[in-house]
């Protein structure tokens, strides 16, 4: 429960949050993130492109016979996959070390630290966006792309970068008191990409098997929904509702959790 | 009497830290031993001092005595064990010259990169941006990659934006050490103008005849308590007898 000494430090972190100097901060930090993120690189942002494209070719390769037989625009159904599984398990893999690596802006700055966790994630928002971009281009080639691209796309992406930000603040906080976190993420990492219908529908699985992958899994919501932007066709029932609450549940949950041992946490980073 | 800018009151910060490197079988047993697993390593203990608006006040002891930590407390960083604290304007720290700095951007960028986030603006900073620079004495290296340039020209050019702030109440934390003499004559001015003003200063050194020229009270910090407080002079003659 939160009490009215607690209300008011958070009203107060809030405004100070909101304020000019600290919106300042962010744009120029995530101006100075998304310049330097390609640094040195002969193909740039390209990278961003090429890394979902090589996984679409081999997952499209080896699936498309077994479970793309039946799907009109399965490069499109394998592209959304790969990019929202492939946001999820960079960003978070990111903001699992964002204490640590920024230890000094933690413990020498006065400045809100939100600021740098939320600039942390900026790169990784900003190549989803430009993923999706290329989504919209597939799904126009395959004459699937509708209204839902301009009005669900932007609530469900938010929902998910939302949905992000809060798995991210919780693992942030989770890895500065045992590194083990890191360790079983990497390995839950890997299993998800498999428990998630990157490649597979959901009517592909038994019904049991369907439940669990959508129940169990926050992230099939997620994908489901967009798939359903991008592609048209029934949506899994109440898929994007799920999805738009999801989000904004989970940033709930990781914020409290980041305010609650904020403090214990910065003194052991 | 005006209120106090800055009010400590039975200060007291403890930190919780491991007695033994972490163990799964270790972390197990804490569940059901918690207090075997930590120890706890008091850095302040009952800590009490006022602080007038347009003070200048040195924070002086040794290594280790908790200064850093009182700051850190001061600023909103660390929250405090147990005691209470007010402060009356919000602080401005300067506790590092690498935060806020991208080594693959320009000199130009740095300077709105770390003036933000000492909430300097670009619109505050544009007209300052050459005499900034110029302080620095980075005249010739505006377009220059920050990592390109010494640890002490980055200090440099730290200090001359964070010379620019207008905060009410400044703290800098061994500040000034490792600048070289030909800077040491701009930061002369600009303590020279603050020592000056009505804004309110706290400043650590282990250089005495810095915080003596600048400074108008000073606080001794020994083992995490205050040993002595009162006039620069007669503050930093202790501190100084102390090690004879």
């Amino acid at each position: 429960m939160i009490d009215r000494r607690d209300a008011a430090i958070l009203a107060r972190r809030w405004r100070r949050l909101g304020a000019p100097a600290s919106r300042n901060l962010l744009r120029e930090l995530v101006g100075a993130t998304i310049r330097i993120h390609d640094h040195n690189s002969l193909l740039g942002a390209l990278w961003g492109l090429l890394s979902p494209a090589a996984m679409l070719i081999v997952l499209h390769t080896i699936f498309q016979s077994r479970f793309g037989a039946g799907l009109d625009a399965y490069p499109l159904f394998l592209l959304v996959g790969v990019v929202a599984v492939g946001f999820f398990l960079t960003a978070t893999r990111h903001l699992m070390g964002v204490l640590q690596a920024n230890r000094n802006f933690m413990i020498d700055s006065t400045a809100p630290r939100e600021i740098v966790i939320l600039s942390n994630l900026a790169p990784h928002v900003y190549k989803l966006a430009v993923e999706l971009l290329l989504c919209a281009a597939f799904a126009a080639y395959y004459g699937t792309l509708s209204w839902k691209v301009l009005f669900a796309l932007p609530l469900i992406a938010a929902s998910y970068v939302a949905f992000v930000l809060g798995v991210g603040l919780a693992l942030a906080i989770a890895y500065t008191f045992t590194s083990d976190v890191e360790h079983i993420w990497v390995l839950g990492s890997r299993l998800l990409y498999f428990a998630t219908p990157v490649f597979y529908r959901l009517d592909d699985l038994p019904p049991l098997a369907a439940g669990l992958v959508y129940w169990l899994n926050p992230i099939t919501p997620f994908l489901i929904s967009l798939r359903w932007v991008f592609q048209g066709g029934a949506a899994f029932p109440f898929a994007a509702p799920h999805a738009l609450l999801l989000g904004p549940m989970a940033l709930a949950l990781g914020y409290a959790l980041f305010l609650r041992l904020e403090s214990a946490a910065i003194e052991r980073i | 009497m005006t209120r106090p800018i800055v009010t400590a009151r039975d200060l007291c910060k403890h930190f919780r830290v491991l007695r033994r490197h972490r163990t799964m079988l270790r972390a197990l047993r804490a569940v059901t031993r918690p207090d075997e697993r930590f120890a706890e390593r008091t850095v302040l203990r009952d800590v009490a001092f006022d602080i007038a608006r347009g003070e200048k006040v040195a924070l002086v002891g040794g290594n280790g005595c908790g200064k850093t930590t009182l700051l850190r407390i001061i600023s909103g960083i660390y929250r405090q064990t147990s005691g209470d604290l007010w402060t009356d304007a919000p602080p401005r720290p300067l506790f590092s010259y690498s935060i806020g700095f991208a080594g693959e951007l320009a000199v130009e960028d740095n300077v709105y990169l770390f003036g933000a986030l000492h909430e300097m603006g670009r619109r505050f900073l544009a007209p300052r941006l050459d005499a900034v620079i110029e302080t620095a004495g980075l005249g010739e290296h505006r377009h220059t990659q920050l990592k390109q340039l010494s640890a002490g020209q980055r200090q440099r050019l730290a200090l001359s934006v964070f010379f620019q702030s207008t905060a009410e109440l400044v703290i800098f934390d061994e500040a000034l050490a490792n600048v070289d003499q030909g800077f040491l004559a701009q930061c002369d001015r600009y303590f020279a103008d603050l020592a000056a003003s009505d804004r309110t200063l706290i400043f650590t050194s282990h250089d005495s005849s810095l915080l003596r020229r600048y400074c108008t009270t000073a606080l001794w910090l020994d083992g995490g308590r205050i040993r002595q407080a009162g006039a620069v002079g007669d503050v930093l003659d202790a501190y100084d007898r102390s090690f004879a």
